[in-house]
C-alpha cells in the first residue's frame, strides 16, 4: 500500500464526491462505516459535520459535593440511518457473545450504530498474535476495541498510516473526551505519541487503590494482638513482629509462615523485594527503573539494593521468611491462607486479600477481616517510601484504522459511551445499578452517587461489556459507589488503608519512569536487554536471600555489577533515558 | 503360507532395495505406477498449499519484517538477526539447557513406552490390560496447568508426600522446585508419567502383526517368555520405534515452552531457561512483535534438527539396518 | 486371497498349548510384569482420582486443599454451572464436529500418502519423501501461514480448522513404516501375478489388513484435534465457532491477569471465582470424550489380527 496510491485514491474519491455534492451523504440506508477494500482513508464528510455541543445535563442525580466525573445528559441517536462498522475485540467471559450481549443491543438501540464483532479468544498476548496476523493480512476492520496495543505499538503503526490520528476528530465531537482530557491531563499526554498525533480513543481509570497496588502488604493483626504487638513501623520492629510470630506459632505444628514471598503466575517475578526493599530506597518493581534528577537509573545496581538484600537474608536465615519464598506459586500461597484450621500467613505481600485468601464479602467474620494493610517500613537510615502509580489508568480503548470511512461516528460513538448513564449500563449490565438516593453513603464517605444491584453470578454477567470499551471512571466517580451496610464490600477498607497507609509515603511523580514509547530497533534491543537483566536480578537475588551468596561480601557483590555490564546494563539504560527525554518532550 | 508369516517381513530401508535390478525404463516404470502417483495426489497439493506455499514467509529471518510493509517489501538485513541471537549472552546456556532437557526427556520417554507395550502385551488377562491401558492412557488430557499444580503439591517442602516419605527414612526436607538439578528430573519424569501410556499405543498397534504361530514355533524351541519377549515381540516394534527415535533427535531443540515456564523460578532459571521459554518470553516483553528474531531462531533450530536428523538417519541405517529413507 | 477377519480377542491369548507346562521363571516374570503394571496404574491413577475429586467438591474446598483423593463437600455446583455459558456447550458441539471431520480427512490423506510410500519399487520415492521430510523441519511461520488460509478464503470457517492440520508428516512416516513391516512383498507380488492393480491391492488387501494403524490414525488425529485451540485462536473470530478447549483457555487465562493490569478488584475476583468454580468440571467434560473413544481403537490391538489373511 503505496502512500501516493492511497492519496491517489482520496482524491479521485473527494472529486466523486465533490461533483455529486452532498448528495452520498444525505441518501438514505446506503451509508456504510466499512467500504469496500480500495476505500482507504476517511471520506471527506467525516469532518464535515458541526461540532457536536454537549446535551443538557439530566436533573435529580445526587453527584457529590465538588464532583469531577462523568455525567449523565439528554442522548440522541447518532446517526439516523442504519450504519455497520466491523470492529474487533477480545473474547471475555463475563462479555459472552458479543453479538448477543445484552449491552450491545441496548447501545445499539440508542445510538443507530451497528457492530458486527470480530472476536479473539485468549489472553493479551494471544490477542495481539492474532491482530498483527490480521493486519499483516490485511484483514483491517474499521476499529479495533479493548485490544492493549502498547504505546510503541500505537507510534509504530500510527506513523505507518494505519492507525488513524483521532484528535481532528475527537476535537469537533468528543465533548466528554475532552471534559477528561480538562480533568485528567495527563490522560491526554499518555494518549499523545511522540510525533503529537493521538492514535488511540482511551479510557481512563483513576483507580486510587491501584496505585498502590505494587507493594501493599497484609498483615495478620490477630496474630499481632496474640503476640501482643503494635504494627511495625521500622524494619527491626518488623523483625521483631516476624520473630514473635514464629515463636508463638499461632497457625500450631511449626506450619507458621511469618512473613510469605512466592512467584507470580507465568512471570519469574517474585514478591519477596517488593515491601522490604522500600526501606532502603526506591523499588519501583520490575523493571526497575527509577528517575534520579533526570537521569534513568536500574534500582538493583544501587547500594541501598544491597543494604536491602542483606536485611532479606537475615529474615531467611532466622527462618522468618519461607524457605520456598522464590518458588511458592500462587496456588500454595491461596492454599495456605485457605487452610481450613486457620490461615498459615503472617505477612504477605498482594494486591488485595484475594491475592492469598477467598474473599467473603458476606460474612463478617472472614479471615480476610483479620489482615489490614502494612504501612512502608522505615529503613535504618530513616528512610521509606512507598510505591504509588502516578501513571496508572491510561487505557488504549478504541484504535480507529484508515480501513474506516467515518472515523467521526466511530469517535461520537466512543464519546457516547463516556456518558454516565451509558457507562453504568456498560460496566453494570443496563438495569443492573442504579442513582443513589439522597443520604446514601459512599465508599468516600461522602454523598453516593450510584449503586450496583446485581452480583457477579455468572447467569447475570453477559449483561455488561467488562471494562473493554471507552471508560471514564474519575477517582470521585469511583468513590462514589455507593456501600451497602448490611453488605460492606472490601472497596471501603481498601481505599481507607490504602489512604491512611501508603498515600503519605508516596514517591514523587518525578521518580517513577513514565509509560514511553521506542521505536523499532529501539524496541528490540529493550526487549532482549530487559530479558536478560531482569533474569540476571532475580536469579541473583534469590542467591543472595537464601545464602548461597552473600551480598555483604564486595567480591561477589562486584561479580554482580559486573555481570549486569556485560549483559548491557549501560545499552539499556540509554535507550531508556531517550524515550524518557522524549517522553518529556 | 506358514511359512512367509513366522519369517520376518523384511523391513524396507535403502540398503535393501538396492541390490533390486531395474529391468524397465524410468518412463516405463513410472507408467506401471501411476495408481501410485494418483493416490500421491491428494497429499501431494495439500503439501504444496499448507506446507509449501508458506514456506516462502522464513526469509524474514533475514528481514526487519514489519506487519504493514509485508514479507517481500520489509528491508532485507542479511544474518542480523542470527548474529544478534548467537551473540546474545544467553545463547550458550539456551542451547546447552535445551539439549541436555530434551536429551534427557528422550532418554526417559523413548524407551518407557515400549516396555509399557511389552508388558501390556505380555499380560494375559484381558480385563486387566485393558484397565491399565485405559488408566495410563488418560493423563494425556489433563492440561498442564493441572499436572504442574499437583507436581508442586507432591514435592511441596512442607507438606509434599515426597517429603514426608523421605522423611520416614530421616532424609529432607528436599527443596525440589528451588533446585536446579531437581528441575530436569521433575520435568522429564512427569513427563514420563503423562505420556507413556499414549505413546504406548503406537508399538501397541504394531505389534498386532505378530502372528501367534511365531510365538507358538518359539515356544516349540523351548523359548522362555522373557526369550519370546526379546526375539518376537521386540523386532515386530523396532523400525517404528527406530523411525520414532530419529524424528525426535530431528526436534531435539523445541521442548516446549508451557509446563517449563510453569515450572520455572529464579533459582532454577539457570538450568530451566531454554530456547523456547526465551523466545515466549521475548515476545512478551517486547513492545513490538520481535517476527523475524523469533523467525530466525526458529530457523536457527530447524537447521541444527536437519542436521541432527541426518546423522541420526545414518547411524540407524548402519546399526539398526532400518532408517527413515 | 481373503479379507481377514479381526480375531475375536480371547481372554487368556497366550500362545502356550495346553500340554506345554509353565515354567518357574515364566510364572515370575509374570508376577513381575503383573505388579509393575499394576503399581504404574496407581501412580497414574492418583492425578486422575485427584480431579475427578476437585470437580465434585465444593469450590472452597478445592481452595484450601482440604481436598486430596476424595471430593470433599460433594457438590454438582461446578458442573451446574457450566450450564451458564452457551460458549461452553456449543464448544464442545464444535470440538465434536472438527475431531471426527478432522480425524477422517486426515486419516484418508495420510493413508494414502502412506502407502505410495511404502513401496519400494516406486520411481521417485526418495524424491517425495522428501518434499514430506522436508516440511517437518521447516515451516513459513504464523503469518505467512495466516495469509494462506485467507487466501483460500477459509478464514473464520470451520475448515480453517480442519483443512490446515489435515495431514501430519509425522502420521505419515509412521504408517508408512507399518505398511513396510506388516505388508509383505510378496503379497504385493502375488496379488499382480493375479491382475489385482495397485488401488485394488491397496482397497482390498492393504486397508482390511491396517485396522490397527487406521484406528491409531484416527485416534491420534482426533485427539490432536481435540485438545488443539492456537490454530482456533489464529483463524476464528465468531463466537459460535470456538472449540471447548478455546473455551476452557480463557477460563484459565483470564482469571490469571496480572493483578496490576486489572483496573478492579472486584473484576479480579469475580474472574478468580469463576476459575476455581469452573476448572476442574471442565476437565473432566473435556476428557470424557477421548476416554469414551478409547476402547473403540483398543478393540484393534488384537494379537495375530493377520491370521488368515494370507490364505488362499
Amino acid at each position: 500500500m503505496q502512500p501516493a496510491v492511497r492519496t491517489g485514491g482520496i482524491r479521485r474519491r473527494s472529486f466523486v464526491a465533490g461533483a455529486m455534492g452532498l448528495t452520498a451523504a444525505t441518501t438514505s440506508g446506503l451509508l456504510s462505516g466499512c467500504g469496500p477494500d480500495e476505500a482507504v482513508g476517511a471520506s471527506p464528510e467525516s469532518l464535515a459535520a458541526p461540532p457536536v455541543t454537549p446535551g443538557p445535563k439530566t436533573g435529580g442525580i445526587p453527584y457529590p459535593d465538588g464532583y469531577v466525573g462523568p455525567v449523565a445528559r439528554k442522548l440522541g441517536p447518532i446517526v439516523t440511518e442504519p450504519t455497520k462498522f466491523v470492529v474487533v475485540v477480545p473474547q471475555d467471559l463475563t462479555v459472552g457473545d458479543w453479538a448477543k450481549n445484552k449491552f450491545t443491543k441496548w447501545l445499539e438501540q440508542r445510538t443507530g450504530i451497528t457492530i458486527e464483532f470480530r472476536q479473539i479468544a485468549g489472553a493479551d498476548e494471544d490477542v495481539m498474535i492474532k491482530v498483527n496476523a490480521m493486519i499483516a493480512a490485511g484483514d483491517i476492520p474499521d476499529a479495533f476495541m479493548g485490544v492493549n496495543f502498547s504505546k510503541s505499538q500505537l507510534y509504530l503503526y500510527g506513523a505507518q498510516n494505519l492507525f488513524v490520528d483521532q484528535a481532528p476528530y475527537t476535537d469537533k465531537y468528543a465533548p466528554n473526551l475532552q471534559q477528561m482530557f480538562h480533568d485528567y491531563p495527563l490522560a491526554k499526554k499518555l494518549s499523545t505519541s511522540p510525533d503529537g498525533n493521538v492514535y488511540v480513543y482511551p479510557s481512563f481509570n483513576d483507580c486510587y487503590h491501584c496505585r498502590a497496588g505494587k507493594s501493599r502488604t497484609w498483615i495478620n493483626t490477630r496474630w499481632l494482638k496474640q503476640v501482643g504487638l503494635a504494627m511495625p513501623k521500622t524494619t527491626d520492629e518488623f523483625r521483631e513482629v516476624l520473630q514473635a510470630f514464629k515463636k508463638a506459632d499461632p497457625a500450631g505444628r511449626g506450619r507458621t509462615l511469618p512473613f510469605v514471598g512466592y512467584k507470580e503466575d507465568g512471570s519469574n517475578q517474585v514478591t519477596v523485594d517488593k515491601f522490604v526493599m522500600n526501606a532502603f530506597l526506591y523499588n519501583p518493581t520490575s523493571p526497575w527503573l527509577v528517575v534520579d534528577g533526570g537521569k534513568v537509573k536500574a534500582a538493583y545496581s544501587q547500594d541501598g539494593w544491597r543494604e536491602g538484600l542483606k536485611y532479606l537474608r537475615t529474615l531467611y536465615a532466622e527462618g522468618l521468611l519461607n524457605r520456598d519464598a522464590f518458588s511458592m506459586t500462587a496456588e500454595q500461597l491461596q492454599r495456605a491462607g485457605n487452610n481450613k484450621d486457620g490461615s498459615l500467613l503472617g505477612v504477605f505481600q498482594g494486591n488485595y486479600w484475594g491475592s492469598a485468601m477467598d474473599v467473603d464479602v458476606e460474612d463478617p467474620n472472614a479471615r480476610w477481616h483479620d489482615y489490614e494493610a502494612l504501612a512502608p517500613l522505615e529503613g535504618p537510615d530513616g528512610f521509606r517510601v512507598a510505591n504509588w502509580d502516578h501513571y496508572t489508568g491510561f487505557d488504549p480503548r478504541l484504535v480507529i484504522t484508515r480501513k474506516c470511512r467515518r472515523p467521526d461516528l466511530l469517535v461520537k460513538w466512543a464519546d457516547f459511551q463516556l456518558d454516565l448513564e451509558v457507562m453504568m449500563a456498560a460496566y453494570a449490565g443496563p438495569g443492573s445499578w442504579s442513582f443513589a438516593k439522597r443520604g446514601d453513603k459512599a465508599i468516600s464517605g461522602k454523598q453516593a452517587l450510584f449503586g450496583i444491584s446485581g452480583t457477579w453470578a455468572p447467569d447475570k454477567t453477559k449483561d455488561t461489556w467488562a471494562q473493554r470499551n471507552p471508560n471514564y471512571r474519575s477517582g470521585d466517580f469511583r468513590l462514589s459507589e455507593r456501600v451497602d451496610p448490611t453488605k460492606p464490600t472490601f472497596e471501603k477498607p481498601l481505599y481507607e488503608q490504602t489512604r491512611d497507609r501508603y498515600f503519605p509515603y508516596r514517591e514523587p511523580i518525578e521518580q517513577q519512569f513514565p509509560p514511553v514509547a521506542l521505536e523499532g530497533d529501539q524496541a528490540a534491543l529493550d526487549a532482549s536487554l530487559m530479558l536478560d537483566l531482569s533474569g540476571e536480578v532475580v536469579q541473583t537475588m534469590a542467591r543472595f536471600v537464601t545464602g548461597k551468596a552473600d551480598p555483604a561480601d564486595d567480591g561477589q557483590w562486584n561479580d554482580y555489577l559486573g555481570r549486569l555490564d556485560k549483559i548491557g546494563l549501560r545499552p539499556y539504560l540509554d535507550i531508556q533515558q531517550a524515550a524518557y527525554e522524549s517522553f518529556q518532550g | 503360507m506358514a511359512t512367509s508369516t513366522i519369517e520376518r517381513p523384511r523391513v524396507a530401508t535403502t540398503t535393501a532395495s538396492k541390490p533390486r535390478k531395474h529391468a524397465q525404463g524410468l518412463g516405463a516404470r513410472m507408467k506401471k505406477n501411476w495408481q501410485l502417483y494418483a493416490m500421491l495426489a491428494l497429499p501431494l497439493i495439500w503439501l504444496a498449499i499448507f506446507a509449501y506455499w508458506p514456506m516462502y514467509g522464513a526469509i524474514i529471518a533475514f528481514k526487519d519484517y514489519n506487519v504493514i510493509d509485508g514479507i517481500i517489501g520489509s528491508r532485507w538485513v542479511g544474518l542480523k538477526h542470527f548474529e544478534r541471537f548467537a551473540e546474545s549472552y544467553q545463547f550458550w546456556r539456551l542451547i546447552k539447557n535445551t539439549l541436555v532437557l530434551h536429551g534427557y526427556e528422550l532418554l526417559v520417554t523413548f524407551p518407557l513406552p515400549i516396555i509399557l507395550a511389552l508388558g501390556l502385551n505380555l499380560a494375559r488377562r484381558r480385563w486387566y490390560r485393558r484397565s491399565v491401558q485405559m488408566i495410563t492412557y488418560a493423563p494425556h488430557f489433563i492440561s498442564t496447568v493441572v499436572v504442574v499444580g499437583l507436581i508442586v503439591v507432591l514435592v511441596d517442602p512442607n507438606t509434599g508426600v515426597l517429603n514426608q516419605f523421605l522423611g520416614l527414612f530421616g532424609v529432607g526436607p528436599v527443596e525440589v522446585l528451588s533446585n536446579p538439578d531437581w528441575f530436569r528430573h521433575l520435568y522429564v519424569w512427569s513427563a514420563a508419567w503423562q505420556t507413556m501410556g499414549f505413546s504406548a499405543i503406537i508399538y501397541l498397534a504394531a505389534l498386532t502383526s505378530v502372528s501367534p504361530e511365531q510365538h507358538e514355533a518359539a515356544i516349540v524351541d523351548g523359548a522362555s517368555r522373557l526369550r519370546r519377549v526379546w526375539h518376537v515381540d521386540l523386532p515386530a516394534i523396532r523400525p517404528v520405534a527406530v523411525i520414532l527415535l530419529i524424528l525426535n533427535i530431528g526436534s531435539i531443540l523445541s521442548v516446549g515452552f508451557e509446563k517449563v515456564l510453569l515450572l520455572q523460578n529464579p533459582l532454577n532459571l539457570q538450568t530451566s531457561e531454554v530456547i523456547d521459554t526465551y523466545v515466549y518470553k521475548l515476545g512478551f516483553v517486547s513492545q513490538i512483535p520481535q517476527f523475524s528474531y523469533a523467525a530466525a531462531i526458529g530457523l536457527f533450530r530447524s537447521l541444527v534438527g536437519l542436521v541432527l536428523l541426518v546423522v541420526a538417519n545414518t547411524l540407524a541405517r548402519r546399526f539398526a539396518k532400518s532408517s527413515l529413507w | 486371497m481373503t479379507t481377514t477377519q479381526a480375531a475375536p480377542e480371547r481372554d487368556s491369548d497366550d500362545y502356550l498349548p495346553a500340554a506345554v507346562k509353565e515354567t518357574r521363571a515364566d510364572r515370575v516374570v509374570l508376577i513381575c510384569n503383573y505388579t509393575a503394571l499394576g503399581l504404574f496404574s496407581l501412580a497414574v491413577l492418583y492425578p486422575l482420582v485427584y480431579v475427578l475429586s476437585a470437580a465434585f467438591s465444593e469450590p472452597k474446598n478445592v481452595q484450601s486443599g482440604e481436598v486430596w483423593l476424595w471430593p470433599v463437600g460433594l457438590s454438582l455446583e461446578s458442573f451446574r454451572s457450566i450450564f451458564d455459558y452457551d460458549g461452553i456447550v456449543r464448544g464442545f458441539g464444535n470440538s465434536v464436529v472438527y475431531a471426527i471431520g478432522g480425524a477422517l480427512l486426515a486419516t484418508v490423506l495420510t493413508l494414502l500418502a502412506a502407502y505410495p510410500l511404502s513401496r519400494r519399487d516406486l520411481p521417485g520415492k526418495g524424491l517425495i519423501l522428501g518434499l514430506f521430510l522436508f516440511t517437518m523441519m521447516f515451516n513459513g511461520g504464523l503469518i505467512p501461514n495466516y495469509l494462506v488460509v485467507d487466501r483460500t478464503g477459509l478464514l473464520d470457517t470451520r475448515w480453517a480448522m480442519i483443512l490446515p492440520t489435515a495431514m501430519a508428516v509425522w502420521n505419515v512416516i509412521i504408517t508408512r513404516t507399518y505398511f513396510q513391516t506388516t505388508i509383505p512383498e510378496e503379497l504385493h507380488e502375488s496379488a499382480r501375478v493375479d491382475g489385482c492393480s495397485d488401488i485394488g491391492f491397496f482397497w482390498r488387501v492393504v486397508l482390511p489388513l491396517s485396522k490397527p494403524i487406521i484406528a491409531v490414525n484416527l485416534l491420534f488425529y482426533a485427539v490432536a484435534q481435540w485438545n488443539s485451540w492456537f490454530n482456533a485462536l489464529i483463524y476464528l473470530t465468531s463466537e459460535h465457532l470456538f472449540p471447548l478447549q478455546l473455551v476452557l483457555r480463557q477460563i484459565l487465562v483470564q482469571s490469571n491477569v496480572d493483578p496490576s493490569q486489572v483496573r478492579d478488584v472486584a473484576e479480579l475476583l469475580r474472574m478468580k471465582e469463576l476459575q476455581e468454580q469452573l476448572k476442574f468440571s471442565l476437565i473432566v467434560i473435556a476428557t470424557i470424550p477421548p476416554l469414551l473413544v478409547y476402547p473403540f481403537v483398543q478393540k484393534h490391538f488384537v494379537k495375530g489380527a493377520m491370521v488368515g489373511s494370507l490364505k488362499g
